[in-house]
């Protein structure tokens, strides 16, 4: 007995084959170098190529071909200093007794001019004593007109109204003027004295105005910033739309001055007015009618201005090869050709169109060039007298019928 | 800037409105819905692809409402737009012209063509390209004197003879007069035999107005 006749008789569910069945079967012929299951694994993907991967970039290694230059300990001497002190320092290659320290140059002296007797009288400024401004002089000169440090080192006589920055400032610049003036009385200015004067121009209202905003601007909460912000954009977006509107306006300007209505129309506003026109119009669609009659157009007036301004560019015989035509009457725009394939009530147009496909032509032109459209208005004025005809033959067919 | 009008003076351009239709095979773009059959292209331009840009601003055209954003604007040439569909509507095509014409614009309509009809849907195979393309030329009535020249800067720019390609041509346009003139000499000998007609008719009603005068006389 084995196992199948076993859960047969237990009434078990399940495991009805084999276990051996159920191995699943490999498919695929046997692979040389690799075992069949293994091979199986890889599906119907081919093997993954290998991944490129980037080398890392690193900076190419310097060439040295010479060898480094030789350093000395060298002695110096500084002859911005008097004290004729010796100190050392590296030099590249070997050293140079006699060379002048290379820092020297940036040892810069202000020439300030000194007070002369004289010019005392000159320099007279209210509020302004000869020896302050002595002292101011001074140090200017110690200080290089470093204003913030002689700021810092003045000191006030009168210490009840300590003197701002800009006050020495301005009496400095007085000073210089006044001497520069001094100097050149009685002869012509230089224009590099004159250029010089002018640097010397000390706007001492502006220059604390100019400090208050930089101030100001220094102070500014960031809400204020945002807002501020906010507003420069808001006034560029100002500025685009009016600059819109403009070109939309001059646009729509140039639109309505093109083309003139032919009349005004105040004279349709009355009743009677409307009556004209009304009678009018009925005129002008009776005068339609009559034109089916006479289908040939008249030759189009030619106006002696458009004439000339034509033949400018273009000759008679070019005309038609720039599709320029003459017509009598016509109202100035643009419309498609289309537009002027003739019209009539839908009774009519449907026996003028079954007429057009008895004639085995479509009910619009393929080609509706001005000859073409021309020639097809023709014919389906024709068509519309033909019908006309056709009905009066009816019309007469009758009476005579119903008067035997 | 010359806004003078020239009198009497009409000149037209000439140019082509339609669509080409193709069935979606099996490469379908993604953006086709499932339903969709056909991909089609509705355009405005020269009779033999010329460039209209010298008097054409822009062209809108408005398809039907459910396909997004159904208002499409072309403002440069190819005035085109390709779409896929399943069905046939009509197309309101506006064409805009440049600021020297004044700004004006027109409308036209078009009636997509997806399918073969008439003598094109017996054919075997069918056409693989269905077309429906229409000829139509702008009248431009007393032009400025500036939009005359700017006009007159290209000719009227029609091919002499057909083409598989294109249909429009001066060959074509003969051919077509001349079939309209031999038409209209038809219709005329029609009318000339109607008239004789009336004419014998009128005699005869004369005649018998005037036996049944006579006839009322004797009685």
């Amino acid at each position: 007995m084995d196992a199948k006749s076993i859960r047969d008789v237990l009434n078990l569910p399940g495991k009805s084959e084999s276990p051996a069945a159920k191995r699943p079967k490999i498919e695929g012929k046997k692979h040389e170098s690799i075992q069949r299951e293994l091979y199986a694994l890889l599906g119907d993907n081919s093997a993954p190529t290998m991944l490129q991967q980037p080398q890392k970039q690193f900076k190419s290694r310097p060439k040295i071909q010479r060898k480094p230059g030789p350093w000395v300990w060298a002695p110096f001497t500084n002859q911005a200093r008097d004290d004729g002190l010796v100190l050392h320092h590296w030099v590249k290659g070997s050293a140079k007794e006699d060379e002048e320290y290379s820092y020297v140059k940036y040892n810069t002296k202000i020439e300030i001019p000194e007070i002369s007797q004289d010019a005392e009288s000159v320099i007279e400024q209210e509020g302004w004593s000869i020896d302050e401004t002595k002292k101011l002089l001074a140090l200017c000169s110690e200080y290089d007109l470093r204003w913030v440090v002689i700021f810092d080192r003045w000191t006030d006589e009168d210490t009840e109204n300590p003197r701002k920055i800009e006050d020495l400032q301005e009496r400095y610049y007085y000073v210089r003027q006044k001497l520069l003036e001094m100097k050149t009385t009685g002869s012509a200015w230089t224009a590099d004295q004159l250029s010089l004067y002018n640097q010397l121009d000390y706007p001492k209202e502006k220059e604390i105005a100019r400090k208050e905003y930089l101030e100001g601007l220094m102070h500014r909460t960031p809400a204020e910033v945002t807002e501020e912000e906010a507003l420069l954009v808001e006034a560029r977006k100002l500025e685009a739309a009016m600059k819109r509107m403009n070109e939309e306006r001059e646009e729509l300007l140039r639109l309505l001055d093109s083309p003139e209505a032919a009349g005004s129309i105040a004279k349709y506003s009355t009743s009677q007015g409307v009556t004209t026109l009304a009678a009018n119009l009925m005129q002008q669609g009776q005068n339609k009618k009559k034109k089916v009659e006479s289908t040939a157009a008249p030759a189009a007036e030619r106006p002696q201005a458009s004439v000339a301004f034509i033949r400018k560019k273009i000759s008679a015989r070019e005309e038609a090869a720039y599709g320029i035509s003459w017509k009598e009457k016509l109202h100035p725009g643009i419309q498609l050709r289309s537009a002027k394939f003739p019209t009539f009530k839908a009774s009519v147009q449907q026996k003028v169109n079954s007429i057009l496909g008895e004639l085995g032509l479509p009910i619009r032109p393929v080609i509706p060039t001005d000859r073409v459209t021309m020639k097809f208005e023709q014919l389906v004025n024709s068509i519309v007298m033909l019908l006309e005809a056709k009905k009066a033959v009816d019309r007469l067919n009758t009476e005579i019928a119903t008067s035997k | 800037m010359s806004s003078k009008r020239l009198k009497n003076v009409s000149i037209a351009r000439p140019f082509v409105y339609g669509n080409t239709a193709s069935p979606l095979g099996t490469d379908r773009p993604a953006s086709a819905s499932p339903d969709h059959s056909h991909s089609w292209t509705v355009f405005v331009r020269g009779p033999n692809g010329e460039n209209l840009d010298y008097f054409i601003k822009r062209v809108v055209f408005r398809l039907h409402e459910t396909y997004p954003n159904s208002v499409r604007t072309i403002d440069q040439p190819p005035y085109e737009v390709t779409e896929t569909g399943w069905g046939e509507f009509d197309i309101n095509i506006r064409i805009y012209f440049n600021a020297v014409a004044g700004d004006k614009s027109i409308t036209l309509y078009h009636r997509l063509k997806l399918h073969p009809y008439g003598e094109e849907a017996n054919k075997v195979p069918p056409p693989p390209v269905v077309q429906s393309v229409i000829f139509d030329e702008v009248v431009f009535n007393e032009p400025t004197e500036e939009l005359f020249n700017v006009l007159t800067s290209h000719k009227y720019g029609l091919p002499s003879r057909s083409t598989d390609r294109s249909k429009f041509s001066y060959q074509a346009e003969n051919e077509e007069a001349d079939r309209l003139a031999a038409a209209y000499d038809k219709v005329q000998a029609q009318l000339r035999i109607m008239r004789e007609k009336i004419h014998q008719l009128e005699q005869r009603k004369k005649i018998m107005q005037e036996q049944q005068e006579k006839t009322k006389e004797d009685t």
